[in-house]
């Protein structure tokens, strides 16, 4: 875990470290002295070896320090831990929607295969992964909050104004797990196992929801899990609709100030995040799958 | 299965059906605050430090300057009580009494000689606008005396510049060692209309309005301002049809029509003296030659930028200075759309292949960004833009990042309060994105500020505006109209030339 | 010995032939496959009605934002620029982008998965701590932060929206494998001395086609729209080239009183990602050994 950590942060700071830009000339102004840059720079480190740099850096990480933003002058992690629970608490509900919505109907695509039901989900998860996230909120917006006046259009604090962005970025993702759990689905409904299932007189309720659905979701939630990222990323977009002050706002804002210490400390914490739930996936996997759990116990030989 | 998928679904719709209504009813039960929504956060409450219009108008509220200025930059005393100008050279003010910063400490001529210095010495557009004071005098505890070099009429103009604000000597210099925040100063060391509230870094600021604000007849008329960062035009415009916000500051013209027939929200007009222009950098090495510079003025069709950029709500403008600025006029040097004369200078000149590098930083200036390298395209210039935030235009054009920059400007009427932070070299780093050093230019500035005849100075501005619509530096677009966007019922919206200003007099009633 | 021989070489001729025997029964498949063959060939035949510089780029303004009609089947855009062209045009850009960085990510990934969950041991270890790092970085971001250090093109776009989706296809690819690594018919392929090479390619991948189809089909969709994402952000294909992304981001100043800007990239969008999803599906039935009759 610790490794893997430390190679994201070398990977992120290594290609943030190529960002054009002298951050020196933009704290100090064009009135200063080639004298003044010179000692500014040094005072900040960035006359020193890339590796130094690095190194300082982590070692900064450990004690909760993201480095001064070159553009408030202050520490990184004050604006970042302000936008950090506002972007956990989307994409967690986010995921939640997606979850909640894509499992049953992948199964029920699943189980009236090829039938009519089973084209529009597909069609209807389709439409989710093909429209724009900016272009579904603000459609949602129109609709909730300027036509019928029922919930907030920006975020304003309240729960309320979580639900439509939450609809959105889970639409977003409903297509990924609905399609995976349908044809996961579809593989182990025809495998040996539920053959003999039902062969032995299990109900045909049992025998799909009992024992095909508890090895057809693996993948479903490997997916979702896989997605957390892509959740985040996408963010991005929908917290700029929403106006939600959170990671993904703050570090297109950043970008934009070229102010590379944020932005490097929102893709270190984002990644940090991401790298805990895959974690969380594996040892899901683990929990739900008896054969895996064998081999996590055994040591991962085959 | 279908049926429980069907029970989820209808349960989802419940849930949201029973969320029951947001919208409040504003008129008849107003409970004092007021939302305003506008397109980006505060960036720093330094005003000497702070360029950009939404951190000034914010600013603008917690803070007094000495003067004021209306709808046509008119100016009015504030914090002055009164003003006398004793010589030519001499300008005496006498302070009100009894005002006081939010911590209790009275407001004293020292506070406002130490500003007025930082001002001149600390900020760009105080360099130009304080560039004739040559002393600040302090007479008594609120009286005060400056001294200028040359005969400075536009001293209270220049007082009236957010730059010229007046906060605690004590609490600014805290700040500056680093003892407290900005945030601190505005909460202690200032004394407008409003006291600065709750923060919620690049979500919100709340102003609480001031309860010992020395002229009970200017107080804010409303209890809580509430400034909401919305980045999206279109949620910005839904907010203020919807009621969750009173005023949009920042209003997108692209969705102007359906806007309009909305029966719940109004639009403020005004006439402008705001400039959508193109800066070219004119010691980048691809545009170092005049005859390029005048090539791509003249081979922009305006129209359609404006048509394209502002929805057509303007004029189109072909000068550098907006039409309210002494000495400017229509259009001197006759750059109306030409391609064949575009040509012909760029032969003239031996350019071929050129390929220029522009930056811009809002939507409409993207959208313009894409004519102008159409209409370029055409000449064979081959133009790339990168969006960039608005509050490093200056340091990316000061280090010559870009050859040019897409951005508008307001424009005071006297080009003594301009010319020098533009267009001259002491501007070079801060607004001058052009690089643009002229002898010329120079001594008739010299020259224009140490007359007192109107007609001459005159006569000066006017040369200065031939020489930079021949140069071009700027390249003037067209001339905006401002619009604002309120909900229906709110009462004292002011817009004038530059911006929505002062927010203090948003009501309903 | 010989016969034996002979008996092999055709009889692999006809594994292909009967999974596209199968594959052109399915209807809904050669459906997909036919619409995307059709978007293919139409941005490949583009210039034999249009004028890529004066149709797609060069700007009109006094037919801007036209609603659909006659002359202009999907309208017009905010610089007057026919829609219908422009979005076959955009084609090109973005079905490049699409494929080119989801083979990027499913070659790479895929081998890397294939011989973690194969091999098991220090090796996978090794692979997974690897991919976990990319995959810990969401893609997008990845992909934000590489463009505002490099310039943007295409190319670029198209190798670091592939760079975050490696991770992904080494996972699902190695998990399918672990799920199957032990099952008898591998297990008896190995017995008979098949080499690991052809186990891993014949036995164990071709019965896990199944997810790595599906998501291969609905990355290039992603990544298409990851597109439009970046243009949102002010960091996509550089104007004028048309790409789907950039016109539906384009279009969200107008979205209120011109929807038709969104519908033709968000339809053709639609269309291209069903396509591939259905031919995803179309493939893994065909290939599926247990629907063989």
């Amino acid at each position: 875990m610790i490794p893997v950590v430390i190679a994201v942060i070398f990977l992120v700071y290594g290609i943030m470290h190529m960002t054009p830009g002298d951050p020196v000339a933009v704290m100090l102004g064009a009135d200063a002295t080639p004298e003044l840059i010179q000692e500014t720079r040094e005072a900040l480190g960035i006359t020193d070896p890339f590796l130094v740099q690095f190194a300082n850096y982590v070692k900064n990480l450990f004690t909760g320090h993201f480095g001064t933003s070159w553009y408030t002058g202050r520490d990184v992690s004050e604006r970042l831990f302000a936008a950090i629970p506002y972007t956990i608490k989307l994409s967690l509900l986010a995921m939640l929607v997606a979850l909640v919505l894509s499992i049953p109907m992948g199964v029920l695509a699943a189980v009236k295969h090829n039938s009519l039901g089973d084209y529009t989900i597909s069609i209807f998860a389709m439409i989710g992964v093909s429209a724009p996230t900016f272009w579904v909120g603000t459609m949602l917006m129109l609709l909730c909050s300027l036509g019928w006046g029922i919930l907030p259009s920006a975020y304003d604090g309240t729960w309320k104004s979580y639900v439509l962005p939450t609809i959105t970025q889970g639409f977003n993702m409903l297509a990924s797990v609905t399609r995976t759990q349908r044809s996961s689905m579809l593989e182990v409904l025809s495998a040996d196992y539920i053959r003999t299932a039902r062969a032995k007189g299990v109900s045909n309720f049992s025998a799909t929801y009992k024992h095909a659905l508890r090895n057809a979701i693996i993948p479903s939630i490997t997916v979702a899990g896989l997605n957390f990222g892509t959740l985040i990323g996408g963010a991005v977009a929908i917290e700029t609709v929403f106006a939600i002050p959170g990671v993904g706002r703050l570090m297109i804002d950043s970008i934009k100030l070229h102010d590379t210490p944020t932005v490097i400390g929102c893709m270190v914490f984002v990644s940090v995040m991401v790298s805990v739930i895959n974690l969380l996936v594996d040892l899901l996997y683990a929990l739900i799958d008896p054969r895996i759990k064998a081999q996590y116990l055994k040591g991962g030989k085959k | 299965m279908k049926k429980n998928a069907l029970r989820i679904l209808a349960a989802t719709l419940v849930l949201v059906m029973m969320l029951g209504l947001t919208v409040s009813a504003h008129a008849a039960d107003w409970d004092g605050k007021i939302t305003i929504v506008q397109s980006s956060d505060i960036i720093n409450w330094d005003p000497c430090a702070s360029t950009d219009t939404n951190t000034k108008n914010c600013l603008k509220n917690i803070v007094l300057r000495c003067f004021e200025t209306d709808d046509y930059f008119n100016v009015f005393p504030v914090l002055v009580n009164t003003f006398e100008q004793e010589d030519n050279l001499t300008w005496k003010f006498t302070l009100h009494e009894g005002v006081k910063f939010f911590d209790g400490t009275p407001v004293t001529t020292d506070d406002v000689i130490f500003c007025l210095t930082r001002a001149k010495e600390g900020s760009s557009s105080g360099k130009t606008l304080l560039k004739p004071v040559t002393q600040f005098e302090k007479v008594d505890d609120l009286t005060f005396r400056i001294h200028t070099a040359t005969p400075y009429g536009s001293m209270t103009t220049a007082l009236s510049n957010t730059t010229a604000t007046i906060l605690s000597k004590a609490w600014v210099e805290k700040a500056e060692a680093g003892e407290c925040t900005w945030d601190d100063v505005m909460r202690n060391g200032a004394c407008g209309r409003y006291i600065l509230g709750e923060r919620s870094i690049g979500n919100s600021v709340t102003l609480v309005k001031n309860p010992n604000y020395f002229n009970p007849a200017d107080a804010a008329q409303n209890e809580e301002l509430t400034f909401r960062i919305i980045p999206e035009g279109t949620t910005r415009t839904i907010m203020v049809q919807t009621g969750e916000a009173d005023v949009n500051v920042n209003l997108d013209t692209a969705s102007m029509q359906e806007v309009l027939e909305d029966p719940n929200v109004e639009i403020l007009q005004h006439e402008s003296s705001t400039i959508y222009y193109i800066a070219l950098n004119c010691e980048s090495p691809n545009l170092s030659n005049k005859l390029v510079r005048q090539a791509i003025a003249y081979a922009i069709n305006r129209e359609d930028c404006l048509e394209v950029g502002y929805n057509g709500y303007g004029q189109v403008w072909e000068n550098v200075w907006a039409p309210t600025v002494y000495g400017s006029s229509d259009n001197p040097s006759g750059y109306t759309y030409n391609p064949e004369k575009a040509m012909e200078l760029l032969a003239q000149a031996g350019v071929s292949n050129l390929t220029l590098k522009a930056c811009v930083k809002t939507d409409a200036e993207e959208r313009i960004a894409q004519v102008v390298q159409a209409y370029l395209a055409m000449v064979g210039i081959n133009l790339e833009y990168t969006r960039i935030d608005n509050t490093i235009l200056t340091e990316v054009m000061g280090a010559g990042e870009y050859d040019m920059c897409f951005d508008y400007t307001a424009f005071y009427n006297d080009p003594e309060l301009f010319v020098g932070r533009q267009f001259q070299a002491s501007g070079i780093g801060a607004k001058n994105y052009a690089h643009f050093d002229n002898e010329k230019v120079n001594e008739l500035m010299v020259k224009a500020t140490s007359t007192l005849d109107e007609a001459e100075r005159m006569a000066c501005y006017t040369e200065i505006n031939k020489i930079l619509c021949d140069e071009c530096p700027w390249i003037g677009m067209f001339n905006s109209n401002l619009y604002a966007l309120q909900h229906k019922g709110v009462k004292g919206v002011n817009v004038n030339v530059e911006t929505t200003y002062y927010y203090h007099t948003i009501r309903y009633e | 010995m010989n016969a034996a021989n002979t008996r092999k070489i055709p009889k692999k001729k006809s594994q292909a032939y009967e999974i596209w025997r199968r594959f052109k029964k399915n209807k809904t498949a050669m459906a997909a496959l036919i619409v995307l063959s059709l978007i293919i060939l139409s941005t490949l035949c583009a210039d034999f009605i249009w004028d890529y510089q004066k149709d797609a780029c060069s700007i009109n303004i006094k037919n801007r934002l036209q609603h659909p009609s006659w002359e202009h089947p999907l309208g017009t855009d905010e610089l007057g620029r026919d829609m219908l062209c422009r979005l076959v045009y955009g084609a090109r850009a973005s079905l490049t982008v699409g494929i080119l960085g989801t083979s990027f990510a499913l070659l790479v990934g895929g081998t890397l998965g294939a011989i973690g969950g194969y091999y098991g041991g220090k090796l996978d270890n090794l692979i997974m701590r690897c991919t976990d790092v990319l995959l810990a970085i969401p893609g997008l971001l990845l992909c934000i932060a590489i463009m505002s250090a490099f310039k943007s093109n295409v190319f670029y776009i198209s190798l670091s929206l592939g760079i975050s989706y490696i991770s992904k296809f080494t996972r699902i690819v190695r998990s399918s494998i672990l799920s199957v690594r032990d099952q008898e018919y591998v297990e008896a392929a190995r017995a008979i001395g098949a080499s690991d090479f052809s186990i891993i390619t014949k036995h164990v991948l071709m019965n896990c086609m199944a997810p790595i189809f599906v998501q291969y089909a609905l990355a290039i969709g992603s990544r298409i729209l990851s597109v439009s994402t970046l243009s949102y952000i002010g960091m996509g294909i550089q104007a004028p080239t048309p790409d789907w992304g950039n016109m539906l981001s384009g279009a969200r100043a107008f979205i209120r009183g011109n929807t038709y800007l969104v519908m033709g990239p968000g339809v053709a969008l639609l269309l291209t990602i069903s396509s591939f999803n259905l031919i995803g599906d179309g493939l893994r039935d065909a290939m599926d050994p247990r629907l063989k009759k």
